[in-house]
């Protein structure tokens, strides 16, 4: 071994983790070489103090709190018990507590904001509107002036010629609009699935809910 | 645990003195705690936490800095192999897994911090890091002492992987073979890493002001 030894050979060296053809190698070169000589001393002290720093004895709590943190582990737990450690595993990470503030607070403001805004118009969000009474003969006869009977799911006029030919059109069709604005309390038997069927300027249309338009 | 240490009596041949094996002789191996414990043993953990709080305590102290610090991490890794004990296979050592478990630990837990423990020195910076035997009289015991704290502060400064390498080599005595296997890397680089640490190590002690030695 002709150059010096490398800081990895002297490492090794001092813990005794150099094969045994690259130790007889380091230690004939020791011999001859009093620079890697002084190298070797130099990390030998600094190992030798490092290995004598003082070592710390555990606190004597440490086993106390580990016995009692396993001991709330292993305990039988009933439904209440595991949703409250779990509440609190997740009460320890500080993302998830920012996530569910965050989260909160956009539905506060969300809530807080959808009046003025008037999100239910812009969302086409159904209203929930008073419904009718149960449906019932006399309460037909009220209807525009109009007396209705029902058959199944169709609600048809009183007197109406059989037999005439029906147009059946949807509840958005120009002509039920203009039937609807006559007699708005039919949209209540519309928006409760019924077909009506009528007779308007010499036409019996059958006003389809809106559901069950074509 | 603690307690008293139960004896077994051999049955006696005749004319054979009477002889009693402690079972203080025959230690238990890790791998029959670890068995113990999977059958639900309560103790076997208690004798494994016994066996090697010191190590864990220790390593948690020399890679964060701080004795509360350390507390706290211990518990934490302790905790964590109750858990997961079942995981041990048996393919490494029990000391070798906890060792594992703790660094993995240490370093999720330092990594969220920029900052490491380091204790405050008093009095006047006058003599590098010269090495003087741990005599009994007082003063050479305030030196080694001193020289603890240097030591401390410069392994402290030391870029985590490396300080991984100093106290699992030099402070807790690991083979370089057990220290590839908690790191889980090869041997060759275990070798060049420690020669790399002590070269910085020693660079540090060279540089820093050597508070507090007379």
């Amino acid at each position: 071994m002709s150059r010096h030894a490398t800081a990895e050979d002297l490492s090794a060296y001092v813990d005794q983790e150099l094969e045994p053809v690259r130790l007889r190698l380091v230690e004939d070169h020791l011999e001859d070489c009093d620079e890697c000589r002084d190298r070797l001393d130099g990390m030998q002290r600094l190992v030798g103090d490092l290995r004598r720093l003082k070592r710390l004895t555990p606190p004597s709590v440490l086993g106390s709190h580990l016995h009692r943190r396993i001991a709330l582990q292993t305990r039988p737990q009933n439904l209440l018990d595991r949703v409250e450690s779990r509440l609190g595993r997740v009460s320890l990470q500080p993302s998830v507590i920012s996530t569910f503030a965050l989260v909160f607070a956009f539905a506060a403001i969300l809530y807080l904001f959808a009046g003025s805004l008037d999100l239910q118009e812009r969302l086409r969000i159904p209203v929930l509107r008073p419904y009718p009474p149960p449906v019932s003969q006399e309460a037909l006869e009220q209807i525009g002036g109009r007396s209705f009977l029902q058959e199944g799911g169709l609600l048809r006029e009183e007197g109406l010629p059989k037999g005439a030919p029906v147009t059946k059109i949807p509840s958005t069709d120009p002509r039920a609009l203009e039937v609807l604005q006559e007699s708005p309390d039919l949209v209540y038997l519309l928006d409760a699935g019924f077909a009506v069927e009528l007779e308007h300027l010499d036409e019996i249309l059958r006003i389809l809910p809106s559901e069950a338009a074509p | 645990m603690g307690g008293e240490i139960p004896t077994f009596s051999l049955p006696l041949e005749r004319g054979q003195m009477e002889a009693t094996i402690s079972s203080e002789a025959i230690p238990e191996s890790d791998r029959d705690l670890v068995q113990r414990h999977r059958y639900g043993d309560a103790e076997a953990f208690d004798e494994i936490y016994q066996r090697h709080a010191e190590m864990i305590y220790n390593l948690a102290y020399r890679l964060s800095g701080d004795e509360d610090q350390a507390s706290d991490l211990a518990q934490e890794v302790f905790f964590r192999a109750f858990r997961h004990l079942e995981r041990f296979r048996g393919r490494s050592s029990l000391k070798t897994w906890l060792y594992r478990v703790g660094l993995n630990h240490c370093r999720s837990r330092l990594a969220r911090r920029r900052w490491f423990f380091v204790p405050v020195a008093e009095g006047d910076p006058t003599e590098g890091l010269q090495l003087v035997d741990r005599r009994r009289d007082p003063e050479a015991r305030a030196m080694a002492g001193e020289r603890d704290q240097i030591l401390h502060r410069a392994l402290a400064k030391l870029p985590l992987p490396f300080r991984e390498v100093v106290v699992l080599c030099d402070l807790e005595g690991l083979t370089y073979e057990e220290i590839a296997e908690v790191l889980g890397v090869r041997i060759g680089t275990v070798r060049s890493r420690i020669a790399r640490a002590r070269g910085k190590l020693r660079v540090l002690l060279d540089t820093m002001p050597q508070e507090g030695l007379p």
